[in-house]
Protein backbone atom coordinates (compact mmCIF):
# COMPACT_ATOMS: atom_id res chain seq x y z
CA UNK A 1 0.00 0.00 0.00
CA UNK A 2 1.24 3.33 -1.18
CA UNK A 3 2.54 5.89 1.58
CA UNK A 4 0.51 7.77 3.62
CA UNK A 5 -2.72 6.45 2.25
CA UNK A 6 -4.03 5.51 5.20
CA UNK A 7 -2.60 8.93 6.93
CA UNK A 8 -4.53 10.24 4.28
CA UNK A 9 -8.07 8.34 4.63
CA UNK A 10 -8.17 8.90 8.81
CA UNK A 11 -7.61 12.64 8.14
CA UNK A 12 -10.34 12.28 5.57
CA UNK A 13 -12.37 10.92 7.72
CA UNK A 14 -11.56 13.38 10.89
CA UNK A 15 -12.22 16.30 8.94
CA UNK A 16 -15.41 16.07 7.34
CA UNK A 17 -18.78 14.87 7.79
CA UNK A 18 -19.83 11.54 6.97
CA UNK A 19 -23.01 8.99 6.57
CA UNK A 20 -23.69 6.79 9.24
CA UNK A 21 -22.52 3.79 6.63
CA UNK A 22 -19.70 5.31 5.93
CA UNK A 23 -18.84 5.78 9.78
CA UNK A 24 -19.51 2.20 10.93
CA UNK A 25 -17.41 1.04 7.95
CA UNK A 26 -14.66 3.36 9.50
CA UNK A 27 -15.07 1.95 12.48
CA UNK A 28 -14.90 -1.20 11.84
CA UNK A 29 -12.02 -0.92 10.06
CA UNK A 30 -10.28 1.21 12.01
CA UNK A 31 -10.75 -1.46 14.48
CA UNK A 32 -9.28 -3.94 12.84
CA UNK A 33 -5.39 -5.09 14.16
CA UNK A 34 -3.83 -4.61 10.47
CA UNK A 35 -1.35 -1.33 10.03
CA UNK A 36 -1.56 -0.66 13.59
CA UNK A 37 1.58 1.75 13.05
CA UNK A 38 0.12 3.64 10.56
CA UNK A 39 -3.06 4.58 11.95
CA UNK A 40 -1.58 5.45 15.37
CA UNK A 41 0.52 7.48 13.66
CA UNK A 42 -2.20 9.05 11.97
CA UNK A 43 -4.01 9.71 14.98
CA UNK A 44 -0.93 11.56 16.68
CA UNK A 45 -0.76 13.99 13.90
CA UNK A 46 -4.41 14.46 14.29
CA UNK A 47 -3.57 14.93 18.38
CA UNK A 48 -1.38 17.58 17.66
CA UNK A 49 -3.55 19.65 15.12
CA UNK A 50 -6.48 19.63 17.48
CA UNK A 51 -6.92 23.30 18.50
CA UNK A 52 -7.49 24.50 21.88
CA UNK A 53 -10.07 27.05 22.41
CA UNK A 54 -11.72 27.86 25.42
CA UNK A 55 -15.04 28.40 24.90
CA UNK A 56 -18.27 28.81 27.03
CA UNK A 57 -19.03 25.17 26.82
CA UNK A 58 -15.32 24.11 28.22
CA UNK A 59 -16.56 26.43 31.64
CA UNK A 60 -19.89 24.62 31.30
CA UNK A 61 -18.04 21.54 31.39
CA UNK A 62 -15.51 22.14 33.86
CA UNK A 63 -18.49 23.18 35.97
CA UNK A 64 -20.48 20.13 35.22
CA UNK A 65 -17.10 17.84 35.98
CA UNK A 66 -16.35 19.69 39.14
CA UNK A 67 -19.83 18.84 40.54
CA UNK A 68 -19.43 15.09 39.88
CA UNK A 69 -15.57 15.34 41.15
CA UNK A 70 -17.01 16.99 44.47
CA UNK A 71 -20.31 14.50 44.61
CA UNK A 72 -18.41 11.85 44.82
CA UNK A 73 -16.30 13.07 47.73
CA UNK A 74 -17.06 11.33 51.34
CA UNK A 75 -18.76 13.64 53.84
CA UNK A 76 -16.31 12.36 56.64
CA UNK A 77 -12.52 11.44 56.34
CA UNK A 78 -11.38 8.64 57.49
CA UNK A 79 -10.07 9.98 60.81
CA UNK A 80 -13.21 11.53 61.65
CA UNK A 81 -14.79 8.37 62.02
CA UNK A 82 -12.31 6.64 64.03
CA UNK A 83 -12.04 9.62 66.37
CA UNK A 84 -16.09 8.42 66.35
CA UNK A 85 -15.64 5.36 67.56
CA UNK A 86 -12.75 5.79 69.66
CA UNK A 87 -13.93 8.34 71.84
CA UNK A 88 -17.79 7.51 72.18
CA UNK A 89 -18.51 10.04 75.25
CA UNK A 90 -17.40 12.30 73.91
CA UNK A 91 -19.51 12.07 70.97
CA UNK A 92 -22.08 14.16 71.48
CA UNK A 93 -19.28 17.00 71.49
CA UNK A 94 -17.31 15.28 68.64
CA UNK A 95 -20.79 15.63 66.59
CA UNK A 96 -20.77 19.30 67.06
CA UNK A 97 -17.40 19.71 66.28
CA UNK A 98 -17.45 17.51 62.84
CA UNK A 99 -20.79 19.27 61.56
CA UNK A 100 -19.41 23.01 62.64
CA UNK A 101 -16.36 22.17 60.71
CA UNK A 102 -18.29 20.12 57.85
CA UNK A 103 -20.29 23.36 57.79
CA UNK A 104 -17.20 25.45 57.43
CA UNK A 105 -16.33 23.46 55.01
CA UNK A 106 -19.03 24.11 52.58
CA UNK A 107 -19.03 27.58 53.76
CA UNK A 108 -15.41 28.85 52.72
CA UNK A 109 -14.67 26.12 50.45
CA UNK A 110 -12.90 28.15 47.73
CA UNK A 111 -15.21 29.52 45.10
CA UNK A 112 -14.15 27.76 41.66
CA UNK A 113 -12.02 29.81 40.05
CA UNK A 114 -12.96 30.03 36.14
CA UNK A 115 -9.77 30.94 33.74
CA UNK A 116 -10.39 31.82 30.30
CA UNK A 117 -7.98 31.58 27.66
CA UNK A 118 -7.30 33.82 25.32
CA UNK A 119 -4.88 32.89 22.28
CA UNK A 120 -4.18 35.24 19.42
CA UNK A 121 -2.72 33.29 16.71
CA UNK A 122 -0.23 34.23 14.43
CA UNK A 123 -0.52 37.34 11.74
CA UNK A 124 -2.67 38.97 14.60
CA UNK A 125 -2.06 41.02 17.87
CA UNK A 126 -5.32 42.06 19.77
CA UNK A 127 -6.32 44.33 22.57
CA UNK A 128 -8.37 42.60 25.69
CA UNK A 129 -9.51 43.33 29.17
CA UNK A 130 -9.65 42.09 32.23
CA UNK A 131 -12.32 42.48 35.25
CA UNK A 132 -10.12 45.04 37.05
CA UNK A 133 -9.63 47.42 33.86
CA UNK A 134 -6.06 46.49 32.83
CA UNK A 135 -5.78 46.23 29.27
CA UNK A 136 -3.83 43.86 27.58
CA UNK A 137 -2.33 43.96 24.21
CA UNK A 138 -1.77 40.30 23.21
CA UNK A 139 0.94 39.65 20.11
CA UNK A 140 0.93 36.60 17.65
CA UNK A 141 1.30 33.68 18.68
CA UNK A 142 0.53 34.31 22.24
CA UNK A 143 -1.54 32.55 24.94
CA UNK A 144 -2.65 34.58 27.91
CA UNK A 145 -4.66 32.78 30.71
CA UNK A 146 -6.96 34.64 33.45
CA UNK A 147 -9.15 34.29 35.84
CA UNK A 148 -12.79 35.75 35.12
CA UNK A 149 -12.35 37.38 38.76
CA UNK A 150 -9.74 37.93 40.42
CA UNK A 151 -8.90 36.41 43.85
CA UNK A 152 -9.76 38.44 47.04
CA UNK A 153 -5.85 39.06 47.46
CA UNK A 154 -3.84 39.64 44.41
CA UNK A 155 -4.39 39.39 40.14
CA UNK A 156 -2.69 36.59 38.83
CA UNK A 157 -2.07 36.06 34.49
CA UNK A 158 -0.13 33.26 32.70
CA UNK A 159 1.34 34.40 29.45
CA UNK A 160 3.26 32.49 27.25
CA UNK A 161 4.17 34.66 24.71
CA UNK A 162 4.38 38.37 24.48
CA UNK A 163 2.35 40.87 25.54
CA UNK A 164 2.33 44.89 26.49
CA UNK A 165 0.40 45.41 29.74
CA UNK A 166 -1.65 48.80 31.26
CA UNK A 167 -2.12 47.57 34.56
CA UNK A 168 -5.15 49.59 36.89
CA UNK A 169 -3.80 50.90 40.55
CA UNK A 170 -4.48 48.88 43.20
CA UNK A 171 -1.81 48.84 45.76
CA UNK A 172 -3.73 46.62 47.53
CA UNK A 173 -4.05 43.87 45.11
CA UNK A 174 -0.87 43.53 43.08
CA UNK A 175 -0.60 42.60 39.43
CA UNK A 176 1.03 39.43 38.95
CA UNK A 177 2.35 38.23 35.73
CA UNK A 178 3.94 34.82 35.77
CA UNK A 179 5.52 33.34 32.93
CA UNK A 180 7.83 30.07 32.69
CA UNK A 181 10.61 31.39 34.03
CA UNK A 182 10.03 34.61 35.64
CA UNK A 183 7.38 36.50 37.50
CA UNK A 184 6.54 40.36 37.50
CA UNK A 185 4.75 42.27 40.19
CA UNK A 186 3.22 45.23 39.15
CA UNK A 187 0.69 47.64 41.27
CA UNK A 188 -0.39 49.55 38.82
CA UNK A 189 2.17 50.64 35.48
CA UNK A 190 3.13 50.18 31.56
CA UNK A 191 4.93 47.19 30.91
CA UNK A 192 5.70 44.46 28.22
CA UNK A 193 6.52 40.39 29.31
CA UNK A 194 8.11 39.06 26.55
CA UNK A 195 7.90 34.76 27.38
CA UNK A 196 7.53 32.89 23.82
CA UNK A 197 8.51 28.99 24.55
CA UNK A 198 10.68 29.13 21.20
CA UNK A 199 12.88 31.96 22.18
CA UNK A 200 16.57 31.94 24.43
CA UNK A 201 15.43 33.83 26.46
CA UNK A 202 12.25 35.87 28.41
CA UNK A 203 12.49 39.56 29.11
CA UNK A 204 10.56 42.26 30.89
CA UNK A 205 10.60 46.00 30.09
CA UNK A 206 8.98 48.83 32.04
CA UNK A 207 7.18 51.83 29.89
CA UNK A 208 5.96 53.42 33.20
CA UNK A 209 5.77 53.20 37.15
CA UNK A 210 7.58 50.46 38.57
CA UNK A 211 7.20 46.47 38.90
CA UNK A 212 9.29 43.66 40.61
CA UNK A 213 10.84 40.62 38.82
CA UNK A 214 12.15 37.54 40.44
CA UNK A 215 12.68 34.02 38.76
CA UNK A 216 10.01 31.59 38.98
CA UNK A 217 12.19 29.10 40.68
CA UNK A 218 13.75 32.00 43.37
CA UNK A 219 11.22 34.17 44.65
CA UNK A 220 13.56 35.06 47.22
CA UNK A 221 15.76 36.88 45.18
CA UNK A 222 13.76 39.87 43.28
CA UNK A 223 14.76 42.86 40.86
CA UNK A 224 13.19 46.12 40.67
CA UNK A 225 13.16 47.80 37.18
CA UNK A 226 12.84 51.68 36.51
CA UNK A 227 11.13 53.05 33.22
CA UNK A 228 12.65 52.31 30.19
CA UNK A 229 15.23 49.25 31.94
CA UNK A 230 15.00 45.72 30.54
CA UNK A 231 15.53 42.91 32.70
CA UNK A 232 16.52 39.70 30.15
CA UNK A 233 16.55 36.30 31.77
CA UNK A 234 18.58 33.54 29.63
CA UNK A 235 16.43 30.77 29.45
CA UNK A 236 19.69 28.34 28.90
CA UNK A 237 22.07 29.80 31.02
CA UNK A 238 19.36 30.93 33.57
CA UNK A 239 20.70 34.22 34.33
CA UNK A 240 19.42 38.06 34.53
CA UNK A 241 20.65 41.45 32.94
CA UNK A 242 18.92 44.75 32.89
CA UNK A 243 19.81 46.70 29.92
CA UNK A 244 18.71 50.19 29.43
CA UNK A 245 15.82 50.66 26.16
CA UNK A 246 13.80 52.81 24.38
CA UNK A 247 11.08 50.84 26.18
CA UNK A 248 7.96 53.12 24.41
CA UNK A 249 9.66 52.03 20.98
CA UNK A 250 10.33 48.09 21.85
CA UNK A 251 6.65 47.95 22.94
CA UNK A 252 5.34 49.81 19.67
CA UNK A 253 4.42 46.46 18.10
CA UNK A 254 0.32 47.07 19.05
CA UNK A 255 0.35 49.91 16.85
CA UNK A 256 2.35 47.82 14.29
CA UNK A 257 5.59 48.59 14.41
CA UNK A 258 8.45 46.21 14.62
CA UNK A 259 11.57 47.50 16.35
CA UNK A 260 15.05 45.68 17.02
CA UNK A 261 17.70 46.77 19.03
CA UNK A 262 20.42 44.73 18.88
CA UNK A 263 18.53 41.72 18.28
CA UNK A 264 19.79 38.70 17.20
CA UNK A 265 18.86 37.21 13.49
CA UNK A 266 17.00 34.08 14.58
CA UNK A 267 14.82 36.73 17.01
CA UNK A 268 13.80 39.07 14.29
CA UNK A 269 12.78 36.39 11.88
CA UNK A 270 10.76 34.36 14.50
CA UNK A 271 9.07 38.21 14.89
CA UNK A 272 8.14 38.47 11.49
CA UNK A 273 6.89 34.80 10.92
CA UNK A 274 4.67 35.46 13.90
CA UNK A 275 3.43 38.91 12.51
CA UNK A 276 3.12 37.62 8.71
CA UNK A 277 1.98 34.09 9.45
CA UNK A 278 4.82 32.19 7.27
CA UNK A 279 7.87 29.81 8.03
CA UNK A 280 10.95 31.16 6.50
CA UNK A 281 13.56 29.08 6.35
CA UNK A 282 17.35 30.10 6.55
CA UNK A 283 20.52 28.82 7.46
CA UNK A 284 20.64 29.55 10.94
CA UNK A 285 24.15 29.19 11.77
CA UNK A 286 25.46 31.98 9.39
CA UNK A 287 23.41 34.24 10.68
CA UNK A 288 24.20 33.88 14.44
CA UNK A 289 25.99 35.72 16.83
CA UNK A 290 25.76 38.74 14.68
CA UNK A 291 23.10 41.70 16.02
CA UNK A 292 20.73 43.53 14.23
CA UNK A 293 19.06 46.86 14.28
CA UNK A 294 15.83 47.67 12.39
CA UNK A 295 12.67 49.38 12.02
CA UNK A 296 9.66 47.86 10.23
CA UNK A 297 6.65 49.50 9.77
CA UNK A 298 2.60 49.09 10.13
CA UNK A 299 2.14 49.16 6.82
CA UNK A 300 4.98 47.39 5.09
CA UNK A 301 4.00 44.49 3.41
CA UNK A 302 5.81 40.86 3.73
CA UNK A 303 7.81 41.28 0.23
CA UNK A 304 8.50 45.23 1.25
CA UNK A 305 9.97 43.42 4.99
CA UNK A 306 11.76 40.63 3.03
CA UNK A 307 13.65 42.81 0.70
CA UNK A 308 14.64 44.86 4.10
CA UNK A 309 15.44 41.47 5.63
CA UNK A 310 18.10 40.39 3.04
CA UNK A 311 19.55 43.68 3.04
CA UNK A 312 20.33 43.41 7.01
CA UNK A 313 21.56 39.71 5.91
CA UNK A 314 23.62 41.19 2.85
CA UNK A 315 23.85 39.29 -0.63
CA UNK A 316 21.14 37.30 0.01
CA UNK A 317 17.75 36.62 -1.70
CA UNK A 318 14.75 35.43 -1.34
CA UNK A 319 11.65 33.53 -2.86
CA UNK A 320 8.03 33.28 -1.48
CA UNK A 321 6.05 29.55 -2.34
CA UNK A 322 2.63 29.82 -0.40
CA UNK A 323 3.27 30.72 3.14
CA UNK A 324 6.71 29.49 3.10
CA UNK A 325 9.67 31.72 2.02
CA UNK A 326 13.51 30.54 1.24
CA UNK A 327 16.17 32.45 1.70
CA UNK A 328 19.63 32.19 0.04
CA UNK A 329 22.68 33.56 0.30
CA UNK A 330 24.12 34.55 -3.32
CA UNK B 1 -0.25 27.62 29.22
CA UNK B 2 2.07 25.92 26.81
CA UNK B 3 5.37 25.39 29.18
CA UNK B 4 4.48 27.19 31.98
CA UNK B 5 5.24 25.29 34.47
CA UNK B 6 3.21 22.22 33.32
CA UNK B 7 5.37 19.93 35.14
CA UNK B 8 4.08 21.78 38.12
CA UNK B 9 1.02 21.69 37.81
CA UNK B 10 0.95 17.56 36.78
CA UNK B 11 2.75 17.41 40.37
CA UNK B 12 0.42 19.32 42.00
CA UNK B 13 -2.93 17.68 40.87
CA UNK B 14 -1.20 14.53 41.37
CA UNK B 15 -1.29 15.53 45.30
CA UNK B 16 -5.17 16.52 44.63
CA UNK B 17 -4.51 20.56 43.60
CA UNK B 18 -8.36 21.26 42.19
CA UNK B 19 -6.90 24.28 40.90
CA UNK B 20 -4.13 22.36 39.03
CA UNK B 21 -6.79 20.28 37.64
CA UNK B 22 -8.99 23.38 36.23
CA UNK B 23 -5.38 24.56 34.57
CA UNK B 24 -5.00 21.82 32.99
CA UNK B 25 -8.57 21.11 32.13
CA UNK B 26 -8.75 24.66 30.39
CA UNK B 27 -5.36 23.48 28.44
CA UNK B 28 -5.93 20.60 27.41
CA UNK B 29 -10.45 19.74 27.11
CA UNK B 30 -10.94 21.78 23.92
CA UNK B 31 -8.39 19.86 22.39
CA UNK B 32 -9.14 16.35 23.57
CA UNK B 33 -13.33 17.54 22.37
CA UNK B 34 -11.53 18.40 19.02
CA UNK B 35 -9.92 14.97 18.80
CA UNK B 36 -12.89 12.95 19.75
CA UNK B 37 -15.51 14.44 18.03
CA UNK B 38 -13.22 13.85 14.67
CA UNK B 39 -13.86 10.73 15.25
CA UNK B 40 -17.30 10.36 16.65
CA UNK B 41 -18.96 13.48 14.31
CA UNK B 42 -20.86 14.06 17.71
CA UNK B 43 -19.68 17.16 19.62
CA UNK B 44 -22.15 16.53 22.71
CA UNK B 45 -21.14 13.23 22.90
CA UNK B 46 -17.66 14.12 22.27
CA UNK B 47 -18.16 16.46 25.20
CA UNK B 48 -19.58 13.47 27.54
CA UNK B 49 -16.34 11.35 26.34
CA UNK B 50 -14.00 14.29 27.17
CA UNK B 51 -15.62 14.42 30.36
CA UNK B 52 -15.61 10.54 31.80
CA UNK B 53 -11.81 10.76 30.61
CA UNK B 54 -11.01 14.11 32.49
CA UNK B 55 -12.66 12.46 35.47
CA UNK B 56 -10.78 9.39 35.83
CA UNK B 57 -7.72 11.46 35.31
CA UNK B 58 -9.02 13.19 39.01
CA UNK B 59 -10.27 9.41 40.29
CA UNK B 60 -6.20 8.25 39.60
CA UNK B 61 -4.48 11.50 39.87
CA UNK B 62 -1.92 9.60 42.03
CA UNK B 63 -0.50 8.16 38.91
CA UNK B 64 0.22 10.96 37.54
CA UNK B 65 2.91 11.39 39.61
CA UNK B 66 5.13 8.77 37.43
CA UNK B 67 4.02 10.41 34.42
CA UNK B 68 6.84 12.21 32.27
CA UNK B 69 4.19 13.90 29.78
CA UNK B 70 0.65 14.93 30.69
CA UNK B 71 -0.23 16.02 26.67
CA UNK B 72 0.75 12.51 25.54
CA UNK B 73 -0.32 10.71 28.88
CA UNK B 74 -3.94 12.70 27.46
CA UNK B 75 -3.86 11.57 23.96
CA UNK B 76 -3.44 7.68 25.22
CA UNK B 77 -6.55 8.11 27.17
CA UNK B 78 -8.23 10.11 24.03
CA UNK B 79 -7.28 7.50 21.72
CA UNK B 80 -8.45 5.11 24.20
CA UNK B 81 -11.68 6.35 24.80
CA UNK B 82 -12.55 6.21 20.48
CA UNK B 83 -11.11 3.07 20.42
CA UNK B 84 -13.68 1.76 23.58
CA UNK B 85 -16.84 3.98 22.11
CA UNK B 86 -16.06 2.29 18.53
CA UNK B 87 -15.86 -1.40 20.14
CA UNK B 88 -19.32 -0.48 22.15
CA UNK B 89 -21.06 0.95 18.80
CA UNK B 90 -20.00 -1.72 17.06
CA UNK B 91 -21.35 -4.57 18.90
CA UNK B 92 -24.51 -2.40 20.13
CA UNK B 93 -25.15 -1.55 16.70
CA UNK B 94 -25.55 1.65 17.56
CA UNK B 95 -26.16 2.12 14.24
CA UNK B 96 -29.43 1.05 13.75
CA UNK B 97 -29.77 -1.13 10.70
CA UNK B 98 -33.05 0.96 8.98
CA UNK B 99 -30.98 3.95 9.13
CA UNK B 100 -28.65 2.81 7.73
CA UNK B 101 -30.44 1.22 4.85
CA UNK B 102 -32.21 4.06 4.38
CA UNK B 103 -29.26 6.17 4.01
CA UNK B 104 -27.38 3.09 1.99
CA UNK B 105 -27.26 4.86 -1.27
CA UNK B 106 -25.81 8.05 -2.00
CA UNK B 107 -25.74 10.10 -5.10
CA UNK B 108 -22.75 12.06 -3.46
CA UNK B 109 -19.58 10.30 -5.32
CA UNK B 110 -16.90 11.67 -3.12
CA UNK B 111 -18.84 9.74 -0.16
CA UNK B 112 -19.45 6.51 -1.51
CA UNK B 113 -15.49 6.07 -3.05
CA UNK B 114 -14.71 7.01 0.30
CA UNK B 115 -16.59 4.48 1.19
CA UNK B 116 -15.47 1.88 -1.30
CA UNK B 117 -12.54 2.69 -0.50
CA UNK B 118 -12.64 1.64 3.86
CA UNK B 119 -14.96 -1.65 2.18
CA UNK B 120 -11.55 -2.48 -0.05
CA UNK B 121 -9.61 -2.16 3.29
CA UNK B 122 -11.78 -3.90 5.54
CA UNK B 123 -11.25 -6.93 2.71
CA UNK B 124 -7.53 -6.64 2.78
CA UNK B 125 -7.40 -7.06 6.03
CA UNK B 126 -9.77 -9.97 6.38
CA UNK B 127 -7.59 -11.57 3.35
CA UNK B 128 -4.04 -10.86 5.79
CA UNK B 129 -6.05 -12.64 8.82
CA UNK B 130 -4.41 -15.61 10.01
CA UNK B 131 -5.26 -19.03 8.09
CA UNK B 132 -7.83 -20.48 11.09
CA UNK B 133 -9.08 -16.69 12.08
CA UNK B 134 -10.07 -16.21 8.63
CA UNK B 135 -11.60 -19.84 8.70
CA UNK B 136 -13.42 -19.52 11.62
CA UNK B 137 -14.85 -16.20 10.32
CA UNK B 138 -15.47 -17.29 7.10
CA UNK B 139 -17.68 -20.24 8.61
CA UNK B 140 -19.16 -18.07 11.02
CA UNK B 141 -20.06 -15.19 8.36
CA UNK B 142 -21.01 -17.27 5.21
CA UNK B 143 -22.48 -20.19 6.68
CA UNK B 144 -23.86 -19.03 9.82
CA UNK B 145 -22.70 -21.77 11.66
CA UNK B 146 -22.67 -21.05 15.23
CA UNK B 147 -19.52 -21.16 17.69
CA UNK B 148 -20.09 -25.04 19.34
CA UNK B 149 -20.22 -26.00 16.03
CA UNK B 150 -17.43 -24.27 14.47
CA UNK B 151 -15.78 -25.88 17.88
CA UNK B 152 -16.93 -29.21 17.04
CA UNK B 153 -15.79 -29.40 13.23
CA UNK B 154 -12.56 -28.21 13.80
CA UNK B 155 -11.78 -30.03 16.82
CA UNK B 156 -11.22 -26.71 18.77
CA UNK B 157 -11.99 -25.37 22.19
CA UNK B 158 -15.35 -23.01 21.72
CA UNK B 159 -13.56 -20.29 24.01
CA UNK B 160 -10.75 -20.18 21.52
CA UNK B 161 -13.35 -19.52 18.30
CA UNK B 162 -14.81 -16.84 20.56
CA UNK B 163 -11.48 -15.34 21.35
CA UNK B 164 -10.79 -15.78 17.34
CA UNK B 165 -13.90 -14.36 16.55
CA UNK B 166 -13.23 -11.14 19.00
CA UNK B 167 -10.05 -10.72 17.49
CA UNK B 168 -11.71 -10.26 14.11
CA UNK B 169 -14.58 -8.20 15.42
CA UNK B 170 -17.19 -10.86 15.87
CA UNK B 171 -19.77 -8.71 14.56
CA UNK B 172 -19.02 -8.96 11.09
CA UNK B 173 -22.19 -10.93 10.30
CA UNK B 174 -24.68 -8.39 10.92
CA UNK B 175 -22.34 -6.03 8.89
CA UNK B 176 -22.08 -8.66 5.83
CA UNK B 177 -26.49 -9.10 6.10
CA UNK B 178 -26.12 -5.31 5.45
CA UNK B 179 -24.35 -5.25 2.88
CA UNK B 180 -23.95 -8.36 1.10
CA UNK B 181 -21.55 -7.50 -1.11
CA UNK B 182 -19.05 -6.20 0.94
CA UNK B 183 -16.80 -8.98 1.30
CA UNK B 184 -18.07 -10.80 -1.65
Amino acid sequence: MNEGFITNLIRNFFEKDHFPKTQLLFRYWFRLEDNQDEKDEALQELWEKSPSEVTSSTLEDLARLQKRMYDEQPLFGRAHRLLFRQILKYAAVLVFVAMSSVITYYVTRPSSFQFVEFSVPYGECEKMQLSDGSTVWVNAGSTLIYPIKFSADNRTVYLSGEANFSVTKNPKKPFIVQTKHIDVQVLGTKFNVQAYPDMSYTTATLVEGSVKVNEASNTAKSYILKPDEQLTYSNRKHNISITHVNALKLTSWNKGYLIFQGAPFDEIVTTLERKYNVHINYDAEKYSGGSYYGKFNPDESVEQVLSVLCKLAKNTSYQIHGSTVYMHSR
Amino acid sequence: MINIREEDCVKELSRGDKKSFELLFLHYQPQLVHFICGFIKDSELARDVAQDVFLSIWNNREKLSEIKSFKAYLFKMGKNAVCNFYDHSIVNDKFEAEELSRQGDTDNIEEALFAKELESLIEIAVCQMPAQRRLIYTMSRIEGVNNSEIAERLQLNKRTVENHLTAALADVRKMVKQWPTLFL
